[in-house]
């Protein structure tokens, strides 16, 4: 491309404040061309650091995008939001009603200051790889919650940004959907050589899109390490914890039983009684497990109480540093399941990657039960 | 019976309530987006003062415009500059006194619509670098239209209705302040019951069209998606 793109530049955030009980302290570094991750449980401050960095809230310290300097208390600097290279998706995508969707993108694309056709962020690039061909004469109004997530990722890319802020961005779509774009964000960041947050407390996410992680906790901040480092570094006993490990199934509801108060699924072939009844049969409807309501055999278990048994096979035996405990990931045709079982029990049932198992779900829920 | 009877007060009464309507677009919607965004800490003191005219009296509303376009007060000292002695009982007197009474129900609407679109869709254009100014004419305006559009109508609407006000600053002078509820009350003095019946039917119907649009648009605005 021509000398007109900036050359790549890291954000350096130095921030601290209070909002509410929470005391907020951000200090790391971006860099350029990489995606980082602030992970954390909600309620940590991801989203107050991210709209910090927008310009949308007040801290006080200093934050800067390579030599431009966008807040400096000292000096009295403060960039407004608008002026800012920035591209940001909230988590509850904020589209504008009266105009249509590519009337939504249009309106980031003219106040990019980017010359049309930038090869690193095209127009007929981004929605593609957002599936919003067939939805650009639509009006917000009638999108569903993913296509409006979508949508807001988009728009927020074709404002060019030298530092692009997503916020939870994908947390409305499906796993698959979001394993599709999550690689190209990351792979197009690194192209394009613009910043990126991605705020998160999908550690399976995260792992799909970072370079490096930004962990929070508490309102705290303090540095962003490579993924494989930092994963290391999370104390598993505490932080961990708190994300209650679990995985989401999807499955087709086979019948409801309203005299049980259960529904029938099927998953991959198998069945799964799960209680509520309020989705209709034929419809697709997301599990939620916990690792520590599944336990595991190698023959199939006779006369107990658990209902719900997958047959599975077993992906990877995963040992919890610092704790008892092991994760083991368990495969039904394409979808994964994981289960913490204690280290002495996966070495007595000798699970090995590739070996048959039982998995069974002590508690199976509606995802958004 | 005749045109030349019936139509002076009634084009008189469309020109007093368009060059109101302007105006009061002009004014009542920087008040209203004020009034939506301001943290001032007095913003419903001054909420209520726009809104005084819906409790007050006409007439002694009237009374105090009358004092101030009066010879005596500041309305008269604009109107030496433009060689006439007041502004009371003039066209540019009916304006500014239609103004001030029909404010709160350009503001009202205006305000609401400004509240409903809220602070969000603001901040989105912000991070796509659309300038305050900007954004207010390509998210907040376009958003809030339907109470743009029910303020501009009631402001109209209420502008042709009033009486009390233009008594006592227009006087009744006939083609120049004599407006169409002027008009009603003289020909039902005279017992003129026919020309009374058409220009108070006129604007009954007039009225209810005026109503049935205002509550279908401010419906669309409550069904309208954020």
């Amino acid at each position: 491309m021509t000398g007109s793109r900036a050359a790549p530049r890291a954000l350096d955030v130095g921030l601290r404040g209070t909002l509410g009980e929470l005391r907020i302290e951000a200090a790391f570094e971006a860099r350029p061309g990489e995606t980082t991750a602030i992970f954390g449980p909600s309620g940590s401050g991801k989203t107050t650091v991210l709209r910090a960095v927008a310009g949308l809230t007040r801290l006080s310290g200093r934050l800067a995008l390579g030599p431009a300097t966008w807040q400096d208390d000292r000096r009295g600097v403060f960039v407004p939001a608008y002026r800012r290279r920035i591209g940001f998706a909230f988590q509850e995508p904020v589209l504008f009603g009266h105009l249509t969707v590519e009337g939504n993108l249009r309106y980031a694309e003219r106040r990019s200051g980017e010359p049309e056709g930038d090869p690193s962020v095209s127009f007929v690039e981004v929605v593609e790889r957002l599936e919003l061909g067939q939805h650009l004469e639509r009006v917000p109004r009638g999108l569903s919650g993913g296509e409006r997530q979508r949508v807001s990722v988009a728009r927020a890319l074709l404002a060019r940004p030298a530092a692009l802020l997503l916020d939870e961005p994908l947390s409305g779509l499906h796993r698959t959907a979001r394993a599709a774009i999550l690689p190209w964000l990351r792979t197009m960041g690194e192209a394009s050589g613009m910043v990126i947050l991605y705020v998160s407390h999908d550690l399976g996410e995260v792992v799909d899109v970072a370079h490096r992680i930004a962990p929070i906790s508490g309102g705290s901040v303090t540095g962003a390490a490579p993924v494989a480092e930092a994963l290391d570094r999370l104390p598993a006993g505490e932080l961990l914890s708190r994300f209650e490990a679990g995985s989401v199934l999807t499955a087709t509801v086979r019948a409801r039983l309203p005299a049980l108060g259960l529904s029938e699924l099927d998953l991959a072939g198998q069945r799964l009684r799960v209680p509520g009844t309020e989705r209709p049969a034929g419809t697709e409807a997301r599990l939620r497990v916990r690792a520590r309501d599944v336990a595991l055999a190698t023959q199939a278990p006779t006369a107990i109480s658990i209902r719900n048994v997958l047959r599975g096979s077993v992906i990877e035996v995963r040992d919890l540093p610092e704790t008892p405990f092991a994760e083991v990931a368990v495969g039904f045709a394409d979808q994964r399941l994981v289960a913490r079982i204690t280290r002495d029990a996966a070495a007595e049932l000798g699970l090995e990657p590739g070996g048959a198992v039982f998995a069974l779900l002590k508690t199976v829920s509606f995802d958004d039960a | 019976m005749s045109a030349e009877t019936l139509w002076p007060p009634i084009r008189l009464t469309l020109e007093l309530a368009g060059v109101t309507t302007v105006f009061l677009l002009l004014l009542g919607t920087p008040i209203a987006w004020w009034l939506a965004r301001t943290r001032f800490r007095f913003k419903e003191a001054v909420a209520a003062l726009v809104a005084l005219p819906l409790v007050l009296p006409p007439t002694v509303l009237g009374f105090y415009l009358l004092i101030a376009l009066g010879p005596d007060g500041p309305g008269g000292s604009v109107a030496r500059l433009f060689g006439e002695r007041s502004l009371a009982f003039s066209f540019p007197g009916l304006v500014i006194g239609s103004i001030i009474y029909s404010l709160p129900f350009t503001v009202q609407p205006i305000r609401s619509a400004f509240e409903a679109v809220g602070e969000r869709p603001l901040e989105a254009a912000a991070t796509l670098r659309a300038s305050p100014w900007d954004a207010f004419w390509t998210v907040a305006v376009p958003l809030a239209r339907p109470g743009l559009i029910a303020g501009a109508v009631l402001g109209f609407a209420h502008t042709v209705g009033e009486f009390g006000v233009i008594l006592m600053i227009g006087g009744n002078i006939p083609g120049a302040t004599r407006v169409l509820s002027i008009a009603i009350y003289d020909h039902v003095e005279l017992m003129e019951w026919g020309t009374a019946h058409v220009l108070s039917g006129s604007l009954l119907a007039f009225s209810f069209v005026v109503v049935a649009l205002t509550l279908s648009l401010q419906k669309k605005m409550g069904g309208r998606d954020r």
